[in-house]
């Protein structure tokens, strides 16, 4: 027995010194970014997404001479969503790369924040929603939106739709309820009365909850999903039960899932939500590059997009700066326009002025209608 | 440096937990699937309290002790009148009832929101904001409940759970209620348990109820059968190699593409290989 742990760990060992020994000359040293993203789990369809985006924006990069003469080169880490493994990562990776950048889970992030200042170390989060994240470190900067902006938007179509009861189905995750509950925090005042029922991620059968919820004869409901699988399981169990309120209002990962979209087109034919793409000639640029690339659009294109945006703004960073004082001194007072419109960071590290787009779906397929 | 105190720091908080859960499981013989429910109620009492109203980080720590204690004792009451597969039937579902506390109760735990901004441990005007005192805090926590354990399991109290692991009709013949045996123990294991959930949140700074689902009393669970049961070093030698396996993994160089995946169908062969080979654990004096 004793022999056979010694195998193991001499192969372990043996394979982890041989990782480590590549070594290369000074003009061909390349910049390390560390990429957080859950790769596995429930949510690695995000991190799959944003893996995309990178990996298109690091290749053209690269194909250009990289940075300054220096090629990018991203390690990528599977985070599975576990502000624990974000944190070994994070502290394994932190002591020879200051640069990350991360997608999904608000906790992985929060559970970062706290040592960056300490490290000198800098991440850029995108596709996390919570407003915690806001001013939690000076370095960390937030390219994607807060929770309450989605909401808002779907807030203000609903109280001037004048309904009187709107139901709110939604994922138990921190982005799912977060967006739920900005949404009541915004119709509190109203005399709207809301009825609302969740599930958790791993549910198969949420037919109870849908039964209740039709029962209560909702005119008009918000589904808050949080991954591509939940959003197909809801809108197939909706449909089973044949529960379509007069108005469908869904969030933007639901209506990001574009097969579970084309799929149950008829009872989403006319939902409002919003989406988190500007749209831009460079984003259908963006778009065809992408799909020449992978041979098809990713289950989330925004997430894609601005991971995308995100390495080009910070290898215009590097560019100029060697330091992550000096590169986050860069990010905090510059404007960089991308495939997803301007990105300027606020005083609490968030992207600014985002657009959301109203989007209405038809005939299987999301359509934006107004620029918030 | 700062890695390997921070795997430190980990190893350190699951050997908390597996000397907690070793007492019940290896040197009683209940199979109990509901630590993380316990970890979790320290974890959260710590949060809360912390956050919320600034208490100090010992004070939370005790505090959570008690309710974890409380919340053993009860369910624990349950649970001693039950044997074998039932057990681990009633213990799971413990956890589960927990976790969806963890997920409902909004307005104490913000539900999968989480609770953010948890403080280091500070004593006497002394803060454990750097990551090695931290780490001499919770290693000097391990090594008393190491010691606790020990004291547990070489007395008469311990020498009657063992009796009650191996035969539980046979010792109550001799009049010993069993029944208040694995009671108290399974509270001493909860109150453990808290502790490590204290540490938890003091050092993530972060909480919410993914962490405590059932996956995590498995976790905990294979901690213990891997270093082996009814052994307090295996308990140590279990966390510290459950701990440290996956980043070592981390360190092969499988292609970028299939690394996460790889990554963990071989930490999962492994843990198949090593019970292939050793089913009693590293240093096991007892099979389940």
């Amino acid at each position: 027995m004793r022999k056979l742990i010694w195998i193991i760990v001499t192969i372990l060992v043996l394979g982890g010194l041989f990782w480590l020994s590549g070594s290369k000359k000074e003009s061909e040293q390349p910049i390390n970014i560390v990429a957080l993203f859950p790769l596995t789990g429930g949510v690695a369809s995000w991190g799959e997404a944003s893996k995309g985006g990178v990996e298109l924006a690091v290749e053209e990069i690269n194909s250009r001479g990289g940075v300054n003469g220096h090629p990018i080169q991203i390690v990528y880490e599977d985070h599975r969503c576990d502000p624990k493994v974000a944190l070994s990562i994070y502290q394994q990776r932190v002591v020879n790369q200051k640069i990350f950048i991360s997608s999904s889970c608000s906790g992985t992030v929060l559970s970062i924040a706290p040592n960056l200042e300490n490290d000198d170390a800098l991440l850029l989060a995108t596709v996390v929603a919570s407003t915690k994240i806001s001013s939690s470190s000076l370095n960390l900067f937030r390219n994607w939106t807060v929770e309450t902006r989605q909401a808002d938007l779907i807030g203000q179509k609903i109280k001037n739709s004048n309904y009187k009861k709107i139901g709110i189905l939604y994922e138990e995750t921190d982005y799912a309820k977060g967006l739920k509950l900005a949404l009541e925090d915004i119709l509190k005042n109203s005399a709207i009365e809301i009825v609302s029922e969740s599930f958790v991620t791993n549910a198969t059968d949420i037919r109870t909850q849908i039964t209740k919820l039709k029962l209560s004869n909702p005119e008009a409901i918000f589904l808050s999903t949080q991954g591509e699988a939940t959003s197909e399981i809801v809108l197939n169990q909706m449909e089973q039960l044949d529960f379509k309120p007069e108005q469908v209002f869904a969030n933007d990962v639901l209506l990001g899932a574009s097969k579970a979209v084309e799929n149950h087109k008829e009872i989403l034919e006319g939902a409002l939500g919003g989406t988190y793409i500007v749209q831009s000639n460079k984003y259908e640029d963006f778009k065809n590059k992408y799909i020449n690339k992978f041979g098809t659009e990713s289950t989330h294109m925004n997430a894609s997009a601005i991971a995308y945006d995100s390495i080009y703004f910070l290898k215009e960073a590097m560019e100029e700066n060697v330091y992550t004082e000096s590169i986050k001194n860069y990010l905090k007072t510059n404007l960089y326009t991308g495939v997803t419109g301007n990105i300027k960071f606020n005083d609490n590290n968030d992207r600014d002025g985002i657009g959301y787009v109203l989007s209405e779906v038809r005939g299987g397929k999301v359509t934006p209608l107004e620029i918030n | 440096m700062e890695y390997l105190i921070h795997l430190a720091i980990l190893a350190s908080i699951y050997t908390i937990l597996a000397l907690s859960l070793n007492l019940v499981v290896g040197y009683t013989g209940l199979l109990s699937i509901t630590q993380a429910a316990f970890y979790g109620i320290g974890a959260y009492t710590t949060a809360i309290l912390l956050t919320e109203y600034d208490v100090n980080f010992f004070l939370a720590l005790i505090i959570g002790m008690v309710i974890s204690g409380v919340a053993g004792l009860l369910i624990g009451y349950i649970l001693s009148r039950f044997r074998g597969d039932f057990y681990a039937l009633g213990s799971f579902g413990f956890n589960i009832i927990v976790y969806s506390m963890f997920l409902n109760l909004q307005n104490v735990t913000r539900g999968p929101l989480g609770i953010p901004g948890i403080d280091r441990p500070s004593i006497f005007g002394f803060s454990f904001s750097e990551n090695f005192s931290f780490l001499l805090l919770a290693l000097a926590f391990a090594f008393i409940i190491f010691l606790i354990s020990k004291f547990i399991t070489n007395s008469s109290f311990g020498r009657v759970l063992k009796a009650v692991r191996e035969d539980e009709q046979a010792i109550q013949i001799f009049g010993y209620k069993t029944h208040q045996y694995k009671l108290v123990i399974f509270v001493i294991g909860a109150m453990m348990a808290s502790i490590a959930g204290a540490f938890f949140a003091s050092y993530i700074t972060f909480v919410d109820p993914s962490t405590f689902t059932i996956n995590e009393s498995i976790f905990i669970l294979s901690i213990i059968i891997l270093g082996g049961l009814a052994n307090l070093r295996g308990s140590v030698l279990g966390a510290i190699f459950l701990i440290l396996l996956p980043e070592i993994l981390r360190f092969v160089g499988f292609p970028s593409e299939i690394a996460a995946q790889m990554r963990q169908l071989v930490y999962g062969a492994l843990l198949v290989i090593l019970m292939l080979y050793r089913p009693q654990g590293l240093v096991g004096e007892y099979k389940l």
